[in-house]
């Protein structure tokens, strides 16, 4: 297997007493988009801004394709960074503005007019080059930042939510965009976003990040599916989450949980003890429901009233208040037929045996 | 920062601040021509209070500059006002016209009022003071409430006309309580420019009405007098509370 | 928003009006008055005549002229050189301290020229606190001549000019957005091409601004040369305070305030172009 392109390596930073990062280790493999997912405050933006070099570790190393690289300053290191609200050089034209990073390292200029067209064809603004960044559109100063940052040939491209001051449309292209110039030109990309669906959408692979702990890394798949913590399973894709208590190990798999006033024989991954407090699982696109009229009380179903029942063009959302007075959310493909199931009804609602998740609130991965 | 970064500001605050020390230090030396320090005391500021052309002067400068700092506060506010909410063609020229009154030197301003008020036969004295520090104090009045408009956020006046207000209503009610820190502001550094005045005031005002930068001046020319160290430390302090006030309004912590 | 009652639009019209009758009004006097003759009773004598200007190229008043220029340029340089460093170490403060520095910076600002001259004036004195210090010290036998020397002129104007250069490279400083300096660094800049590129560029508005306050008043506060020159050191104000009060030579002196008008354009012009090449375009103050 080949050795990771970036290291983080036991990484701790603070500010102003506030601990942001402490142990950070966290591997970087070469060519692949890695996102930085978590709420503000995490820790994922110093991190990005460690590895760019403008701020220095308090402790632990960061490596650059093996070589250490932390205690180099920002301009020496083989990594650029596209930056949250583009920082363009206002006093600087397009042109100016792509080739500054060319012009520092003396290239010739007949040699950078040539990069700079080459770098504008590439984002799609060949017409550009004499204009200032304030008589441009968002949209162009974001591919114009991103023009910049990669003439320079990196070995990694840093995003710092380079797409959040974009309206949903543009940045829903731009998401494709970025996505294909990755494929396009093989380079590792590492970015920050707290915009699940961002990360879930362009990533090879997602770091949920909190409190400047790694939860869960691994591919968007992965996280969905299995998320590791309730914390991962909150943050990505939608989901409900019901308290229950372990009642006893059943085998090797399985255990015995009390949820809502019932006990449920539900697959494990985690550690359990008797009367250890966990949390389930449960997709809306896993649950089914069924008019309680089919099974008035069966076990191993939970029953309650349809609240809500929103259309949402090709899904339709269910909210279900249970008896014990639970919020669910239930998701399904709508298929024009609505079987009895309108607000005020009273339903049922079950799941396939392996689609419940069993989580712990500290494990972490 | 750096340790030379904070040794190098330090120095440069001990330029500034260390002849006004010295000349505070001398105030309370009550030994003639201050060469030996073995009496300390007020004497020299009480012998500011038996000085009648002083005191009319002071009393002079400070009607003026009351006058000007309101009348310019009124003005300026309303034309601040004026030139943030309306987008007419002239406002480029307005502000042409407020760039060059802000940065005309005063000697400019001296020379071309004088001319003024020969071709209009304005006497020279009150009148003519009173005119020429409005005229200096518009500008920087403007530009302080100019300034706190600009963070001022559009969408209340549109609240207040949504909820019936007329559009003046909407300034009164709204737009002016929000600014009026920078109003006050504006008024105190109108007053103290007024007061401080030398150059304007030696060109336009009269013989028969004294104002204190003038009396200082003619003070000054005489001779050393001890007293003028007692006037300075008084002046100081004064600069030093409307300082503070100022920027205390404009909501920094001081 | 249409323009609607009455007497809010005659509010906000006052502005305007009184500047160009108290501003450009009398600046244009200037101009005409600088075209005319000498009267002895009643000052001006509508004679149109080019003599004023003609005097002007007299080489006692071109030495004035110059050693004006000299005197103001070398204090504003002096200014320039003090207070940018000043004003970028202002604008890296902690926010804890900055309101504080600033009040600092402000207060002579806001203090009594006069009284600040004077302040330097005593201190150089033969009998000054600077003379006594040096003598008790024993560094010197008797007391140095430092007063009615050019060099006590220059103290004088770069003392009292000083916080004037200091607030507007301070605005500059403070606008400068920190990331900008990142993203340099970021391509490959090293300290001095940061600097070059992005932070002179970038403060060039300040800097003008700064001259601007500097320079034109230097050249103008009369005061200075007076208490800190004596009769020796003859500069442009000086000279128009003379023309204008005592030698009652209206037109000739108008002729010379042209001069500093025309400087006064020349440099806000200078002032607008920075401005835009720095790709911003705003008003800005203390």
């Amino acid at each position: 297997m080949r050795s990771p392109i970036v290291e983080f390596c036991a990484v701790s930073k603070a500010y102003e007493g506030r601990t942001v990062l402490t142990g950070l280790d966290m591997d970087v493999h070469e060519g692949e988009f890695l996102t930085l997912l978590g709420p503000s405050g995490c820790g994922k933006t110093t991190a990005l801004r460690l590895l760019a070099g403008f701020e220095t570790p308090d402790d632990g190393e960061i490596r650059l394709e093996g070589r250490v690289i932390h205690s180099l300053p920002p301009e020496q290191r083989p990594v650029n960074t596209v930056f949250q609200n583009y920082a363009l050089f206002p006093h600087m034209t397009v042109e100016q503005n792509i080739s500054f990073g060319l012009r520092m390292k003396r290239i010739p200029p007949a040699e950078i007019r040539r990069q700079v067209r080459e770098a504008l064809d590439m984002v799609r603004l060949p017409d550009l080059s004499s204009q200032k960044p304030g008589q441009l559109s968002g949209g162009q100063q974001q591919r114009i930042a991103l023009a910049r940052a990669l003439i320079n040939h990196p070995r990694v491209l840093l995003l710092d939510e380079s797409l959040s001051a974009l309206d949903s449309r543009l940045r829903k292209s731009m998401q494709s965009e970025l996505k294909a110039l990755h494929r396009q030109l093989g380079l590792t990309f590492i970015f920050v976003t707290h915009d699940q669906e961002e990360a879930l959408s362009m990533s090879d692979r997602v770091a949920i990040m909190r409190d400047g702990v790694i939860q869960q890394i691994g591919t968007p798949r992965d996280i969905y599916q299995t998320p590791v913590n309730a914390f991962v399973a909150r943050f990505i894709g939608e989901s409900n989450l019901l308290e229950g208590e372990v009642v006893r190990k059943a085998d090797a798999d399985h255990a015995d949980i009390l949820l809502e006033n019932q006990v449920f024989r539900l697959p494990v991954s985690v550690a359990v003890t008797p009367g250890k407090r966990v949390n389930v699982l449960l997709r809306p696109q896993d649950l089914q429901l069924e008019p309680a009229t089919l099974s008035p009380s069966d076990e191993g179903r939970l029953y309650g009233i349809i609240e809500d029942r929103i259309y949402k063009g090709m899904t339709v959302d269910t909210h279900i208040r249970l008896d014990s007075g639970t919020l669910l959310y239930a998701s399904a493909f709508f298929d024009g037929r609505d079987y009895q199931l309108t607000p005020g009804r009273r339903v049922s609602v079950t799941w396939a045996p392996n689609l419940a998740t069993v989580l712990s609130d500290d494990a972490t991965v | 920062m750096s340790r030379l970064g904070v040794l190098y500001l330090w120095g440069v605050f001990a330029f500034l601040y260390l002849p006004m020390a010295v000349l505070l230090a001398y105030s309370f030396n009550e030994s003639a021509y201050g060469l030996s320090w073995d009496r300390l005391g007020f004497e020299w500021y009480w012998r500011l209070l038996d000085d009648p052309l002083l005191i009319e002067a002071t009393l002079n400068s400070v009607a003026v500059a009351v006058l000007s700092a309101s009348l310019a506060t009124m003005v300026g506010t309303a034309g601040a006002v004026g030139l943030h909410l309306y987008d007419f063609r002239r406002a480029a020229l307005f502000r042409a016209l407020l760039m060059i009154t802000l940065m005309s030197p005063e000697i400019v301003m001296g020379v071309s009022l004088l001319v003024l008020f020969l071709a209009l036969r304005v006497p020279l004295g009150f009148g003519s003071l009173l005119l020429a520090h409005l005229t200096f104090c518009l500008p920087f009045v403007t530009v302080t409430v100019l300034s706190r408009l600009r963070d001022f956020d559009q969408r209340l006046i549109d609240a207040a006309l949504d909820l019936g207000a007329s559009e003046v209503q909407a300034i009164v009610h709204v737009v002016l309580p929000l600014a009026l820190p920078a109003i006050a502001a504006g008024w105190l550094l109108s007053f103290t420019l007024s007061l401080d005045d030398v150059v304007v005031s030696f060109f336009v005002t009269g013989p028969d009405f004294e104002v204190l930068p003038l009396r200082i001046y003619s003070m000054v020319r005489m001779g050393v007098k001890p007293e003028v160290n007692a006037l300075a430390a008084l002046l100081f302090g004064v600069s030093l509370g409307l300082v503070v006030m100022s920027q205390r309004l404009l909501g920094r912590r001081v | 928003m249409r323009p609607s009652e009455g007497i809010w639009w005659l509010a906000r019209g006052l502005l305007p009006v009184w500047l160009l009758l108290f501003t450009l009004i009398p600046m244009m006097m200037v101009l005409v008055v600088s075209v005319l003759t000498r009267d002895e009773t009643r000052f001006i004598d509508p004679v149109v005549t080019l003599e004023n200007y003609q005097r002007l190229l007299d080489p006692v008043y071109l030495r004035v002229f110059i050693d004006s220029v000299t005197m103001a340029g070398l204090s504003t340089l002096a200014c320039l050189c003090l207070a940018y460093p000043f004003a970028y170490l202002l604008s890296r403060a902690t926010q804890a301290w900055r309101p504080v520095l600033l009040t600092l910076v402000i207060v002579p600002f806001w203090t009594n020229s006069l009284v600040r001259i004077y302040a330097i004036r005593s201190l150089l004195a033969a009998k000054g606190a600077l003379n006594s210090v040096l003598l008790a010290q024993g560094w010197i036998n008797e007391p140095v001549r430092l007063l009615y020397t050019g060099w006590a002129v220059g103290l004088g104007l770069i003392y009292v000019l000083l916080p004037f250069m200091i607030l507007p490279l301070y605005s500059s400083f403070e606008k400068l957005d920190r990331r900008l300096i990142e993203a340099a660094a970021d391509l490959g800049a090293g300290r001095w091409a940061i600097f070059r590129h992005v932070i002179l560029p970038l403060t060039a508005p300040g800097i003008v601004a700064g001259c601007l306050l500097v320079f034109l008043p230097a050249l103008g506060l009369f005061y200075v040369t007076d208490i800190l020159g004596g009769a020796h050191n003859l500069m442009i104000g000086a000279l128009l305070k003379d023309q204008f009060l005592e030698a009652r030579d209206w037109p000739f002196g108008s002729a010379a305030s042209l001069i500093m008008i025309l400087l006064l354009f020349v440099l806000l012009g200078i002032y607008r172009l920075t401005q835009r090449l720095a790709g911003s375009g705003q008003m800005d103050d203390v």
